[in-house]
């Protein structure tokens, strides 16, 4: 544990500014995710008509659109209370457009001051949002067109549902803030007890006047002669009581599901803005929501670095098709892995994987990484690793950079493997990796002829001279090579490193049987822009070096950068791609 | 009527007919912020006839009113640009006017999102859509149906799967 914190620090001053200026612009390379929705559709300029709209009921703040939606919500309440009568036999679709078009024809008259009234009820309202306002506000314009309706059907004679009698036990109710009101209404003008308002049990009228006592009065001037008859028809009946189905509830509580209205493509326009955790959260929303939730698109980069992850998580991380995927540092527990028929198959998206010092089984790291045939990077710091593993990262041939620091488990056939099928690589970090002599022969033999930064620090009794003669004469555009502790090294290795011709960044340190005397002669080589030798000479000897070498970088990084996602304080990308939105 | 949206006495202006026929003498300029209008001139070649009308038969007076006072206010931003993948995603950014614009009921925020949609109004897609996920952020799931009426349609070992299938890390 002290290891891993130590190694963050470390981390801070390391990077060579040549590998610094190289990976950037290494880097500037973005990954070509796909961006193309799976949920794409056509559809996206909707065809939502001003039509469509009034069906569907859609609220809006100007005059024509609240009473649109105010015509809708007497529908939804004519359907309802239709739907609540037992007798009734008439499909209450049919009864909502038809309330619909009665609601429409007779409220021409009155419309213009009655939209009026509504503005301003509504104005004050919108800055309440909460849903309990909404809902009241939908009740309150409801029954102030229906007031306005019932006035003007008196005169109409029409044939609308709403005259029909009903049975005064479906009394609907919205509240029972009644008792308060019945004083204060006047008594019914005798004409309007027999007008149909029996189909407006709301009270939410009544809601709305206590709420906002200035408010109402406005309201109910509106509509000419005020909507008392309900009221008084409330007073009348002291036995009011609550009648309410479920299905009628859910017709009065649920308002409109505005998600309903955009397309997939425009859903993801806005789940794009959320962060992965509440991507996870909604996606137990409704079915859309998952579906949704789940598009690739959205899933482009992921950071679970730290994190724990619970059995299977890793699967459905997989199946989203990340990318960029950081699990540095994180406990992924057994079984990461569901035996899902259908996923064995799966090849994942990932091409930028950092599992640096990551908890997680060699059953599921095999299984994870024989899922991967696409990886660009991959970052294995301190994993535990064996034959089969190896195989499975063998087989990302386009595999640029691979970070194996620290890892257990390498064998000759291994890592002979790997540098044959890797191709492609151009960084590779082994150090610290216990390889057998075998081993590293296996390397500099095998080692793919464009890797332009190598790290085999640590090989302490198995890196000879010779290994040095053999890397020389494959790598010829290496850049960056650290040999520190491989302490078998002689003057000889000294005298292949200054055949590369392009060598910037060269670390010996600690090599002990290179006398000090020997580095000067590196002045020669031009390239060389750094040079790391701690641990090697007095500070004496170093004035002098300095003095010998003017334009070489003495002992200026701690740590190789080779291969490594994270550098410095920067953590929130891996190899200079961000991992967080 | 919409005299206000003309800033300049000499701007060219064009005619532009919101879905229930309300005509919208608008500023050139402002109105190209529409992906789909600028389209539209140029394909058609209207640019130069300062009576042709523009029909947008997707969009009705109300919401293009809010539209055009949106991009009125927003005519000297810069064109946001198409590189997505290198921006942050933030939604902590919305300016206090655009804020104060968006204090609308959800019906007509949404009607927004599909007014910008339609006229390819980068900039107020991303506000409208950002404004959507603020409302969902932070929010249980039951939390989120309440809010926007939102059916739950999972059978329950179908929702069993879903939350199985979503819970991937340990809370801290």
């Amino acid at each position: 544990m002290s290891g891993r914190k130590h190694k963050g620090a470390e981390n801070i001053e390391n990077l060579c500014p040549v590998a610094r200026k190289r990976s950037i612009g290494a880097a500037a390379a973005v990954p070509p995710t796909k961006t193309t929705s799976a949920y794409e559709h056509t559809s996206s300029p909707s065809v939502l008509t001003f039509e469509a709209l009034e069906e569907m009921g859609i609220g809006m703040l100007d005059s024509e659109e609240s009473s649109s939606s105010a015509l809708s919500a007497i529908a939804l309440a004519v359907s309802t209370t239709s739907d609540e009568n037992s007798n009734e036999t008439t499909p209450c679709t049919n009864v909502a457009r038809m309330a619909h078009q009665q609601a429409r024809l007779s409220l021409n008259s009155t419309a213009s001051t009655l939209d009026n009234t509504i503005i301003e009820v509504f104005s004050e309202d919108t800055q309440e949002r909460t849903l309990q306002q909404s809902a009241e506000k939908l009740h309150a314009l409801a029954q102030a067109k229906r007031s306005a309706l019932a006035n003007s059907e008196c005169s109409s004679n029409s044939n609308s549902p709403s005259k029909r009698t009903r049975n005064p036990l479906a009394t609907v109710t919205c509240n029972n803030q009644i008792e308060p009101l019945h004083a204060q209404q006047p008594p019914p003008p005798p004409q309007q007890q027999q007008t149909p308002l029996s189909l407006m049990p709301s009270t939410s009228k009544q809601a709305l006047r206590q709420k906002k006592p200035t408010q109402a009065p406005t309201a109910s001037q509106g509509a000419p002669p005020p909507p008392q008859t309900l009221t008084s028809r409330l007073a009348a009946t002291e036995n009011f009581f609550v009648y309410r189905t479920p299905v009628m509830s859910a017709h009065i509580s649920s308002g409109i599901n505005y998600f309903d209205k955009l397309s997939d493509e425009i859903l993801l326009d806005i789940f794009k803005w959320l962060p992965k955790k509440a991507l996870l959260r909604i996606a137990t929303v409704c079915r859309r929501f998952n579906r949704c939730a789940r598009d690739e698109t959205l899933w482009t980069r992921l950071d679970l670095g730290l994190r724990t992850l619970r059995p299977t998580a890793l699967e459905q991380v997989v199946k989203r098709g990340v990318p960029i995927l950081r699990l540095a540092q994180a406990e992924i527990q057994d079984p990461a892995f569901t035996n899902d028929p259908s996923f064995i198959d799966f090849q994942s998206r990932l091409q930028y994987l950092d599992l640096s010092l990551a908890s997680i089984s060699l059953s599921s790291l095999r299984t994870l990484l024989a899922h991967c045939r696409q990886l660009k990077k991959l970052s294995l710091e301190h994993a535990e690793l064996n034959d089969e593993i190896c195989l499975e990262i063998a087989q990302n041939s386009s595999l640029e950079t691979l970070n194996l620091s620290m890892a257990s488990g390498l064998t000759a056939n291994s890592v002979g493997q790997m540098m044959e099928s890797l191709t492609k690589l151009n960084s590779l970090n082994i150090s610290w990796t216990d390889l057998s002599a075998d081993a590293v022969t296996a390397l500099v033999t095998h080692i793919p002829s464009n890797v332009i930064r190598l790290n085999v620090a640590g090989c302490r009794r198995v890196l000879f001279d010779i290994h040095v003669d053999t890397l020389q004469k494959r790598c010829l555009q290496l850049l960056e090579l650290d040999l520190s502790d491989c302490n078998s090294l002689t003057p000889a290795a000294l005298t292949s490193i200054m055949k590369f011709n392009s060598l910037e960044y060269l670390s010996v340190s600690r090599c002990y049987l290179i006398p000090a005397a020997s580095f000067i002669e590196l002045k020669n080589m031009t390239s060389l822009t750094y040079l790391d030798i701690f641990g090697m000479l007095s500070d004496a000897a170093m004035e002098v070096l300095e003095k010998q070498m003017p334009k070489i970088g003495i002992n200026k990084f701690i740590h190789s950068s080779v291969g490594r996602p994270t550098v410095g304080t920067r953590r929130t990308s891996i190899w200079g791609l961000r991992t967080r939105d | 009527m919409a005299d206000f949206l003309r800033l300049q006495i000499n701007m060219p202006s064009i005619k532009l007919q919101s879905s229930d026929e309300e005509i919208f003498d608008t500023n050139i300029e402002i109105a190209k912020c529409s992906g789909t209008i600028r389209t539209m001139l140029e394909d058609c070649g209207m640019e130069d006839d300062e009576n042709a009308i523009v029909p947008l038969p997707n969009v009705n007076s109300t919401i293009l009113r809010k539209v055009l006072t949106w991009a009125t206010y927003h005519k000297d931003d810069p064109q946001p640009t198409e590189d997505d993948e290198s921006k942050e995603k933030r939604t902590d950014d919305i300016t206090s006017w655009d804020a104060d614009f968006l204090k609308v009921d959800q019906g007509t925020l949404f009607e927004l999102i599909l007014a910008a949609n339609y006229l390819d109004i980068k900039g107020l897609l991303e506000l409208t859509c950002k404004t959507v996920a603020n409302m969902i952020k932070g929010k249980t799931p039951e939390d989120i149906r309440k809010t926007f009426n939102i059916k739950k349609d999972f059978t329950p070992a179908e929702e069993e799967q879903v939350r199985k299938e979503n819970e991937w890390c340990e809370e801290k």
